[in-house]
């Protein structure tokens, strides 16, 4: 699982690996490709190896963004890394068959590495449902809207109004094929009344989590994504009163006045199941 | 694996550590440490041993630490002979 925060780390930078184990964010994506220099990638690479190998990460993903694979380091990325404690590679500017090549070459590896792409053009939004098909190592998708932007020559704004389609595209693709979604990053560093408006409008399209660049942004995405009190109180009241209902016979009935199908027990297992609940009840079921 | 041009790597920014190499007929192993009273020593053995696993014998190695941990000091100890030998994949 992803998770519904997770952090970029240059892997260029000791000093921001090392903080980065200390981030309260659910994962962190080591970057090797656009914070690292050309002419460091194999510095980066070997940094991260040894931190991959060495840094205690407790309780966390570990996901690496690799260079794309339109440059020649890409190959040498996945040869750095196969073998460390990673969970998942992220893929830039992901295409159908990119998806192919690096799960065929994990394949060879004969690893359980998952797969997420970044999906930063035009053609990759409207290639989702290919990218997300290509393999059955993919496990989420990342909309990286600064790229997106520019790839259609229009300039990104604070409102987001020009990100709207693919935004929306992309968190229902990931729902249609049971992935996770994570939305762009918010990259006004100290703005965090933007933070918190730009992460809600993502939560409302159905993204499960956001990325982000800035380590200070990470309580905020993880307050907004984790579910209410209120939310998850709600929701156990839901699962506890469709046990009394089947043993009714009732496939629809009401609760405080509204009414309980299909759809609302579903979205109420979603909430259990993201404040990490769904095993406590399931044992509980158990030993009645 | 041969040291047979000089190669740098690393940075002199908090946490890293700047790595140089040239070829040398002995090993030599110059360190400069902002905590090198207390991890001197320590330090030294983590360089030392990382050289040896690259298979080099001879070379003299600058290191200036800024605080890096093991992991970074090994890192930059395997850029650096990697650039300065046959293999500097850059």
């Amino acid at each position: 699982m992803i998770g519904k925060s997770a952090l970029f780390v240059p892997s260029s930078s000791p000093s921001m690996l090392n903080a980065a184990c200390a981030c309260n964010a659910d994962s962190l994506i080591f970057d090797l490709e656009d914070s690292v220099a050309a002419d460091e990638k194999d510095a980066a690479r070997d940094l991260l190896k040894e931190a991959l190998n060495h840094l205690y990460i407790i309780g966390k993903n570990i996901i690496v963004r690799i260079n794309a694979l339109s440059t020649d380091y890409w190959k040498k990325d996945i040869e750095a890394v196969v073998d460390t404690k990673i969970n998942t590679i992220l893929i830039p500017k992901a295409r159908p068959d990119d998806i192919k090549n690096i799960s065929d070459l994990l394949n060879s590896h004969n690893t359980n590495i998952n797969l997420m792409a970044l999906i930063e053009s035009a053609v990759s939004v409207e290639e989702i449902t290919d990218i997300i098909k290509a393999s059955k190592r993919v496990i989420g998708i990342l909309f990286g809207a600064e790229d997106y932007t520019s790839d259609l020559g229009i300039e990104r704004s604070q409102e987001g109004s020009e990100i709207f389609y693919a935004r929306a595209r992309l968190a229902n693709a990931a729902h249609a094929y049971g992935i996770e979604a994570l939305d762009t990053p918010f990259t006004i560093l100290d703005d965090f009344e933007g933070l918190k408006e730009d992460t809600l409008k993502g939560k409302k399209l159905g993204y499960t989590g956001k990325a982000s660049i800035n380590p200070r942004h990470i309580d905020l995405i993880n307050k907004i994504y984790t579910p209410s009190e209120k939310e998850v109180e709600y929701a156990l009241r839901v699962i506890n009163s469709v046990e009394r209902a089947q043993k009714k016979g009732k496939g629809a009935y009401t609760l405080d006045g509204k009414m309980i199908d299909a759809p609302i027990i579903a979205r109420a297992e979603k909430v259990i199941e993201r404040v990490g609940l769904k095993g406590v009840l399931d044992d509980e079921k158990c030993c009645k | 694996m041969t040291i047979i041009r000089q190669a740098s790597a690393g940075s002199l920014e908090s946490s890293d550590c700047f790595v140089m190499v040239r070829p040398d007929k002995d090993l030599k192993i110059d360190l400069e440490s902002i905590v090198i009273n207390r991890y001197g020593q320590k330090i030294r053995q983590v360089i030392l041993q990382t050289i040896k696993e690259m298979g080099i014998n001879n070379g003299y190695f600058k290191i200036q630490d800024k605080g890096a941990l093991d992991y970074c000091l090994r890192a930059r100890v395997r850029t650096v002979i990697k650039r300065a030998g046959e293999e500097d994949d850059r």
